[in-house]
């Protein structure tokens, strides 16, 4: 059999079973649940990459750093030379100083335990830190304020119930050795109020200055960290950590952020990998009904398998005709579900700010009271996800919708190849 | 060399417990160019005959060999050449593919046997005219009579210039006039094309129309030709 004639043949016959005239029913409903079962899947991998992206980034740019590094000997001064070190090398952008420690922060009656971060002010300056870390209300550190001055996560200040121009007070507690803790409490006027959009990763957080925080925080209890910035903190990042812990004395230690945030990180794509598997059984749910719609088709079209065979027409062409079918309506399955899944996945945002509003206005109508309902709650997600798509995972998504769909078709196909057309055409 | 050349053959059936004898020695030559009509009574195994010949059937015994190739003996993989090279079908039933129009139906065949697509397709309308079919060539088999229908089948069949071509009670579904015209085709492009023909009816009128007849009887064909 020529391969033009088994493709006319494979084409007139996928074209007619998608035409109502010839009975077409099965194949468009198979396309159309596998193209219905992508779109969560392409939605579900797009969103949590953003989430996780968004987080990431938060985290890398605000928080921990790209690389971390300690010194062992607990000598500032010996920080702050290695510092201006780093500053020349090409591949690193900015090196900050930061301590961190915890105090309990209080406003009349509330009261919160706060992560403090004293920081030099070019952190706060730092092009990284501004991309995710904005002002919200009042001002930024000055770093020449006369008066102790702190800059408040959001939802710290909101806790504790004060905004820009309050005062508020903080005990921190320094250790006497085996005597117990000397506390001190600190008065400072709040500059201004800070989100990175991410509740979980600065709930807590209280900015001071770099000097505020070496007096407020013991060097003996709250280490003096350099907060170093590279170019790209998600690549080559390792070979740059070995470069830099050989180029810097033995005493200093370099951690990249793959090491402190490891735990988020790989929580983070367990809980996505755990998401696509889910979502990639639904898609074999729908691969299994593309076979299902062929046995159909095969049990339709007994005669005309049969006639095929009369013609003269290979049991390997028979077979390629069938697994073709599976393949082309897992294309255009295929095809439609990434589309559709890409565009609702870009548009998410919007989305679900409609559904937010369409559930606040059916609150409102009920007169429920539940109005500011949230699909996803800010205190655990972004406030707005980055969506991008990766046409590499896209690619991979679609390459296995369509390997699955071949597949799911060899089974009616193997059984139409089987069929043996003198028993078929003996009922006619 | 014999167009189809068979020996000793027996074919039996199992019916539960009993095995059922359909032909038993049955032995048949025929040369290039000759046509014979079979005919029998109901059930007497002819339709089992036709589809033996055409590699559809295996024997239980005995040998079937067309063109001096031992079809009997021939894996599935290979009969498919056999019955798309050396071998038209004409059923009672004009078993045309509904989704394709009569010329597509036509040259389909040939196109899968190898032969080019504009190739196929002048062959097709050569045949469709021969047949009467020329202005309906575009029509879907859904749109065609009985008997139009039937001569499309007839030129599908002859579209590879089969050396044999088995016509299985070609008019037995077809009215009288529709009938009388298949039957007038059939032998004439026969004829013309030089083709072998084996074909098997009740119908005595159409048997006497060709010069030689066989019976198939008590299992095996007997000649006939005072019929």
């Amino acid at each position: 059999m020529t391969g033009s004639s088994l493709r006319f043949l494979i084409l007139r016959s996928f074209s007619s079973f998608l035409l109502p005239r010839s009975g077409g029913r099965h194949l468009p409903g198979a396309a159309l649940g596998l193209a219905l079962s992508l779109i969560p899947l392409v939605v579900v991998m797009v969103l949590s990459q953003g989430m996780i992206q968004g987080i990431m980034d938060r985290y890398l740019e605000t928080f921990t750093g790209h690389f971390q590094i300690q010194s062992y000997s607990g000598s500032p001064g010996a920080l702050e030379e290695l510092k201006s070190s780093l500053v020349t090398n090409p591949e690193i952008r900015a090196v900050y100083t930061e301590r961190q420690g915890f105090g309990l922060a209080y406003s009349g009656s509330k009261r919160l335990g706060v992560q403090l971060r004293a920081v030099e002010s070019g952190f706060l300056k730092d092009e990284g830190t501004q991309k995710f870390l904005k002002v919200t209300q009042g001002e930024s550190l000055r770093g020449d304020s006369q008066e102790p001055e702190v800059l408040m996560g959001e939802q710290a200040a909101k806790r504790l119930g004060v905004k820009p121009g309050d005062q508020i007070k903080i005990m921190t507690a320094r250790s006497l050795g085996g005597r117990g803790f000397l506390p001190r409490i600190t008065t400072f006027r709040v500059r201004g109020l800070v989100s990175v959009g991410y509740q979980d990763l600065d709930r807590l957080w209280v900015f001071l200055d770099a000097a505020q925080g070496s007096s407020l925080l013991p060097e003996s209890e709250y280490p003096l960290f350099l907060h170093v910035k590279t170019h790209n903190p998600y690549q080559g990042i390792l070979e740059l950590q070995k470069k830099l812990q050989d180029q810097i004395p033995f005493r200093f230690m370099v951690k990249s952020w793959q090491e402190l945030a490891r735990s988020q990180f790989e929580n983070y794509q367990a809980n996505r990998v755990i998401l696509m598997v889910i979502m990639a059984l639904i898609v074999l749910v729908a691969s299994v009904n593309i076979s299902s719609s062929l046995v159909m088709i095969v049990m339709e079209k007994t005669k005309d398998i049969a006639i095929l065979k009369c013609l003269g027409c290979p049991p390997g062409a028979i077979t390629g005709m069938f697994t073709s079918l599976g393949f082309l309506t897992g294309l255009v399955g295929t095809v439609l579900g990434i589309a559709l899944g890409s565009l609702v996945a870009l548009n998410l945002n919007g989305l679900m700010e409609i559904l937010n509003r369409l559930m606040d206005f059916w609150a409102y109508l009920t007169s429920s009271g539940a109005g500011g309902f949230r699909l996803l709650n800010p205190e655990y997600y972004l406030e707005s996800i980055p969506l991008s798509l990766n046409p590499w995972e896209l690619g991979i998504t679609a390459l296995g919708s369509l390997i699955v769909s071949t597949l799911a078709a060899y089974l009616p196909a193997k059984k139409a190849k089987g069929l043996r057309p003198v028993a078929i055409l003996r009922k006619y | 060399m014999s167009v189809l050349v068979i020996e000793s053959l027996k074919k039996t059936y199992q019916s539960g417990r009993d095995e059922l004898v359909i032909l038993e020695d049955l032995d048949f030559h025929l040369g290039p160019g000759e046509a014979v009509a079979i005919t029998g009574d109901s059930g007497c195994g002819k339709s089992t005959l036709m589809n033996l010949i055409a590699g559809l059937d295996t024997p239980t015994k005995g040998t079937i060999s067309s063109c001096g190739r031992e079809i009997s003996a021939l894996p599935e993989s290979k009969l498919h050449d056999y019955r798309s090279l050396s071998l038209g079908l004409v059923f009672q039933f004009h078993f045309l593919l509904k989704e394709l129009t009569a010329l597509e139906n036509v040259f389909l065949p040939g196109w899968m046997a190898g032969m080019k697509k504009a190739e196929a397709q002048d062959r097709a309308l050569s045949l469709l005219a021969s047949v009467g079919l020329t202005e309906r060539s575009h029509h879907y088999p859904g749109e065609l009579s009985g008997g139009e229908r039937q001569r499309v089948a007839l030129a599908r069949a002859l579209i590879n210039r089969p050396p044999l071509l088995l016509a299985d009670e070609p008019t037995g579904n077809l009215d009288e006039s529709s009938s009388s015209a298949v039957e007038d085709l059939l032998l004439d492009m026969v004829k013309n094309e030089g083709t072998s023909l084996v074909l098997v009816t009740h119908d005595l009128a159409l048997a006497q129309r060709l010069p030689v007849r066989y019976r198939l009887e008590h299992r095996k064909l007997w000649r006939h030709d005072g019929l």
